[in-house]
């Protein structure tokens, strides 16, 4: 079938080269070292692309082991397969081995499935595939190739056994192991390149897993330990049992709440998400009524709680202020990054033994779960810090944020004359030591989450969302740093300056907020206990007020502290506040941390079905039923920040709508990590974009349809742009580069009568994308190549062919992505984002929404069929009926004349009036052309 | 590159030699234009623009290459000159000379280099770019909906003629019926109108 279409498009070109031997019985077999085919130049040992039998799939990808030519002239070629992950995913799962996304496996071992002799006509490209193995015999790769790199391997799959090897043998399958590695020309002029991303990501991947054994073994000792400890401390740090409240009373509150918020869920769902949500509600649902069922033991664990509570806060400070010394030498190595995940997993262990072995342990386990919120905390700390290069001094990490936060403050107080000037005054100052609480607070829900997954099971896919986790915890933090940063630039702008400081306000106040409205809330609630209702509803208010107060900006601020101190007066603000300056970090990382928490208790409740212990039963649905709770509201509360960043002045329908739609989506995100997450794998920078992404689209599923109010959304997404958008660096921010042209793959998939129907489909499965805006000369092919060299993401594009009536300035394409997330993702960065192609036009891009697609044209108005009258009779109808046979031009003395001229009046009509439209179009355009060129001239 | 050019040189003539047409039933299919137009002129090849992203009840559109360029331009006046019905009346179809947009298949242009960026946020040059996305968004919605209107008229022209017809089709089944059962006859005795040519 490949030929076959090759042959339509013309014959490619071919051209053998040089001669290698000769082999099979009578020497009819000639032997090649390269060739020449439709233009490219292949030689021995190098990657390939093949043609799938599913032209849908993406090729096979294998290297050149022999080509040959035989006595019959047809051209073979012998590849030996690389794998995808996807294509190994069996035993991948099974030997709980995780790999990046563009990693290979090549073959190797004996057997099925490791070569295929192919006709030579089946390759569709070549392939860029770079050994990143650190084995010594391997020439390192450089920067730049990594960069262009299609895909890097460094492990082998034996296909006879069916494992996974990390190191290659002297011959991996039938092949010398110096054609695996990297050709040493392509070596030399490399050397250790460390700043190379995909180089830390890959020596983050090899470095991990022999650590992870080291940990594995060390660390679950340490940890006991240090819950003994914990314990002792815990007593001191009772005092604080305010904070601790909270959490408590949040429990009791999410009772109420969590039903109130099913019913939000429902209706706002997006379909895609329908059913996950479906199945969320059912969880939370059942969790409920367990709930309701166990009454007294809920009061029974709630003080058992109240106790456990304070000590695990108490121990969680400690720790920080333990930890530093820890993280001091781990932030050194980027490699350590992964040990607090292993820190983690470890203690999982520990949880699951302790869950299992007595209720007494519950208490245990908490602290535990302590432990790993503290150790979460530092992590982020550490991880922030590292981003920001200010490693220096660990001890300082905590200090060093509030001030930040506080700079921040201060520019907002610029703004907002003084109002709250001693608010902001006292969480400067309590800043630096409520701050750890307030980690530990955050983490907590954390930790908790983590405990309840290592309930449920210790899957090692759990383990890669863990260190997926902890790497987008990393991530944001620092990024949010920045973003505050720039938004102080901005406030000496215009007007807007007032709304930005605002803004940066709430994006540094805004994740505080939310965290700290919730613990507001849970105090308010702790003081009305008893009155549900009104609980449920302050609940539900307070979220709302909080959504408002950025597009109100600083009096709603104001106003909004108002509401919080209503609650529970300013010592609530101020604890809020500094839970928010203290940890910045952590505000965000709740974010991140929404994630596990529901993981955790989606995890917990089957988990805990299964289980029906009758014993721990009553204690282990409390928890389970705070943690499912403390879940769904933590998102609540954590998301509706990041969408106020994202939809400051959306309507407020709209931002109601919102998080629930985010929830699910961050439900399907996790879902999808739980499938993806094997082939993710511990690769941190990988599942950070990952998760980022899903953050994003969630965000995205919550902005939904009013695209008109982009306008506004671009601004506030400033923030959360910068640290989403995982197509674009920092550093590549104003620069220009090329397209370059995206590796062939084969031209017969753009044959026209197929792309319909693979648009159809895409479309249904939301991977079709509408670009706009294009210049609208750009061709199919082009508009490829852009995708390719932006987003690195092969997909098929179709010019929107122009019409009489289309506008000549604005070209449009329609693009098929590989999957309904690549899609998303595109439309993602180009909505937050601005890409700007040939330094004049940015790019608009939406998910195609072409709901005409189904069924067939409908109607044609204007031609009179026959049967509408009979015909048999009247001049008229003969007229009519010879004129369906031929085609003509009309006479004047008919009435079909008549009819045609009025037609053509109607279309000359039609022609003015678009003239008339584009002409408009266009003078608007270029009026705001004008000013933007002569910027991107002057940056040029 | 000198090959390319030279493509493109070839491709552009082709251009010229094409003739857009629309306001075409969608029963139209290559041979029923082909034979159409072949009083004309020699039809080299044809070539329908496939609706994507446009309602379905747009008409269909098409690209028909002739053999010279004269010939392009000579269909064109005829067909702006009079209604010409293809398949169907009386809307008659509408052609005007392509361009190079209107072409699936079209080499790319030689030389030209592709650039892109993004723009950092704080760049001026942003908040136009992001200005100039939602002028994009907005041209779009117009668009549309200027399409929807100018569906509506064609509908509402093809109704309003559609009762024309009926009109006249009734007309002359009335003629037709007073003269077959002797009204007619009856009616002209009585007058005394002779009814030479009944």
């Amino acid at each position: 079938m490949a030929s076959a279409e090759i042959e339509n498009s013309g014959k490619p070109e071919f051209s053998w080269g040089k001669k290698r031997g000769v082999g099979g019985k009578k020497k009819e077999v000639q032997f090649y070292e390269s060739f020449t085919y439709d233009g490219v130049e292949y030689a021995l040992y190098d990657c390939v692309y093949l043609q799938n039998k599913d032209r849908e799939a993406e090729p096979y990808v294998g290297k050149l082991v022999k080509i040959w030519k035989n006595a019959d002239n047809s051209k073979k070629i012998k590849v030996q397969w690389f794998f995808r992950p996807s294509e190994i995913s069996y035993w991948l799962e099974k030997l709980s081995v995780v790999a990046s996304e563009n990693e290979l496996f090549l073959a190797s071992g004996d057997g099925k499935g490791l070569a295929n002799v192919n006709p030579l006509e089946a390759i569709v490209g070549k392939c860029f595939v770079v050994c990143v193995s650190r084995d010594d015999r391997n020439p390192q790769p450089s920067e730049e190739q990594l960069r262009n790199a299609d895909y890097v391997f460094y492990r082998s799959f034996d296909v006879g056994q069916c494992s996974i090897l990390d190191k290659m043998n002297d011959k991996v399958g039938e092949l010398e192991v110096r054609f695996v590695f990297n050709r040493q020309e392509n070596g030399i002029d490399t050397g250790p390149i460390l700043g190379s991303k995909l180089k830390e990501k890959d020596s983050r991947i090899s470095v991990a897993y022999e650590e992870t054994l080291q940990h594995l073994g060390q660390q679950p000792h340490e940890v006991l330990e240090s819950i003994k400890e914990d314990g002792n401390h815990s007593h001191l740090v009772a005092k604080e049992d305010a904070e601790a409240g909270y959490l408590l009373s949040k429990v009791e509150t999410s009772n109420g709440h969590a039903e109130s918020f099913l019913d939000h869920l429902k209706p706002r769902v997006g379909k895609r998400s329908a059913p996950l949500v479906d199945q969320l509600n059912g969880e939370v649902t059942s969790s409920i009524s367990q709930k309701n069922n166990s009454a007294d033991a809920n009061a029974a664990t709630k003080q058992a709680k109240d106790s456990v509570l304070p000590a695990s806060k108490g121990v969680a400070g400690e720790r920080l202020e333990c930890d530093p010394p820890n993280l001091d030498d781990k932030s050194s190595k980027r490699e350590k990054l992964d040990d607090p995940v292993k820190l983690t997993e470890s203690k999982e262990k520990i949880n699951i033994e302790q869950l299992t072995s007595n209720q007494v342990d519950l208490k245990k386990s908490s602290l535990v779960s302590v432990e790993e919120k503290t150790k979460l905390g530092p992590r982020k700390d550490t991880v922030g810090l590292d981003k920001h290069r200010k490693l220096i001094k660990d001890s300082n990490v905590l200090d060093e944020r509030p001030s930040k936060k506080l700079k921040v403050q201060e520019s907002v107080k610029l703004s907002e004359d003084n109002d709250k000037n001693y608010l902001e005054k006292d969480n400067s100052t309590t800043s630096g030591s409520k701050a750890k609480g307030s980690l530990a607070a955050g983490s907590s829900a954390e930790g908790t989450g983590k405990a309840m997954l290592a309930q449920s099971s210790s899957r090692p896919v759990k383990d890669t969302k863990f260190s997926e986790d902890s790497g987008a915890l990393g991530d944001r933090p620092s990024k949010k740093l920045k973003v505050q940063e720039s938004v102080k630039l901005f406030e000496d702008k215009d007007k807007n300056s007032l709304d930005r400081a605002t803004t940066s306000g709430s994006n540094a106040k805004g994740p505080l907020f939310a965290g700290s409205s919730t613990e507001a809330i849970g105090r308010a609630k702790l003081a009305q206990n008893s009155n549900g209702l009104e609980k449920d509803t302050k609940f539900n208010e307070e979220p709302k007020a909080l959504e408002y107060q950025p597009l109100k900006k600083l009096k709603d601020k104001e106003s909004k502290s108002v509401n919080l101190s209503e609650d529970k007066s300013k010592n609530n603000l101020e604890k809020v506040n500094i839970t928010t300056s203290g940890s910045n970090e952590k505000g965000f990382g709740a974010g991140g941390l929404i994630e596990d928490k529901r993981k955790a208790t989606v995890a917990q409740n089957s988990a805990l079905m299964d289980d029906g212990l009758s014993k721990e039963k009553p204690n282990g649905k409390v928890n389970e039923l705070n943690k499912t709770i403390a879940g769904p509201e933590k998102i609540h509360t954590k998301e509706e920040p990041g969408e106020k960043m994202e939809k400051l002045s959306k309507s407020s329908s709209k931002l109601d709508k919102g998080p629930p739609a985010e929830m699910c989506e961050l439900k399907l995100s996790e879902n999808s990590n739980d499938s993806i997450g094997l082939e993710n794998g511990p690769s941190m920078v990988k599942p950070n974009a990952k998760t980022n992404l899903l953050v994003k689209n969630c965000f995205r599923s919550g902005k939904g349809p009013s695209e008109e109010k982009l306008d506004e959304k671009i601004r506030p997404n400033k923030g959360s742009t910068k640290s989403s958008n995982a197509f674009v660096d920092d550093k590549i921010y104003g620069k220009i580069f090329d397209v370059t042209q995206r590796p062939e793959k084969g031209k017969w998939f753009k044959s026209p009568g197929i792309f319909l129907e693979r648009m159809v489909v895409a479309h249904d499965e939301g991977k079709l994308v509408l670009l706009q805006n294009l210049d609208p000369s750009f061709t199919s092919a082009e508009v490829e190549d852009i995708v390719w060299s932006v987003f690195k993401e092969t997909c098929t594009a179709k010019v929107v062919q122009g019409t009489a009536i289309s506008s000549p300035f604005c070209g449009r394409a329609l693009v098929i992505f590989n999957s309904a997330e690549v899609a998303e993702r595109v439309v993602k960065a180009l909505i937050d984002g601005c890409l700007i192609i040939s330094n004049r036009r940015p790019v608009v891009g939406c998910i195609a929404n072409l709901l005409h697609l189904r069924g067939k044209q409908s109607t044609f108005h204007g031609h009179v069929s026959v049967d509408e009258v009979d015909e048999n009779k009247t001049q008229t109808r003969k007229d009519k009926r010879d004129a369906k046979s031929s085609s003509h031009s009309s006479q004047s003395n008919s009435v079909a004349y008549d009819l045609g001229t009025e037609w053509c009046l109607l279309q000359k009509r039609s022609n003015f009036w678009w003239q008339k439209l584009h002409k408009a179009h266009q003078l608007q355009y270029e009026e705001l052309m004008a000013k933007f060129k002569r910027n991107l001239v002057r940056d040029a | 590159m000198a090959a390319s050019a030279e493509e493109y040189a070839a491709f552009e003539e082709r251009v010229r030699r094409t003739v857009y047409m629309d306001n075409l039933s969608p029963q139209v299919t290559e041979n029923v234009l082909k034979a159409a137009l072949d009083q004309f002129v020699n039809v080299v090849n044809v070539q329908f623009i496939p609706n994507y992203i446009n309602p379905q009840s747009l008409p269909r559109a098409a690209l028909v290459e002739m053999e010279t360029l004269n010939q392009a331009s000579a269909i064109i006046a005829e067909i702006a000159d009079s209604p010409f019905m293809v398949l169907g009346m009386p809307r008659p179809v509408r052609a005007c000379a392509a361009e190079v947009e209107m072409f699936d298949s079209r080499p790319k242009k030689p030389g030209r280099k592709i650039t892109y960026k993004w723009l950092d946020h704080e760049d001026p040059d942003f908040e136009v770019a992001r200005k100039i996305k939602v002028l994009t968004r907005k041209h779009a919605a117009e668009t549309e909906f200027l399409l929807n209107h100018q569906l509506k008229e064609e509908e509402n022209l093809a109704n309003q003629q559609l009762e024309t017809l009926k009109a006249h089709y009734k007309k002359y089944e009335l003629i037709d019926g007073v003269l077959s059962d002797n009204t007619a006859k009856k009616l002209a005795d009585r007058y005394r109108i002779p009814l030479s040519d009944a």
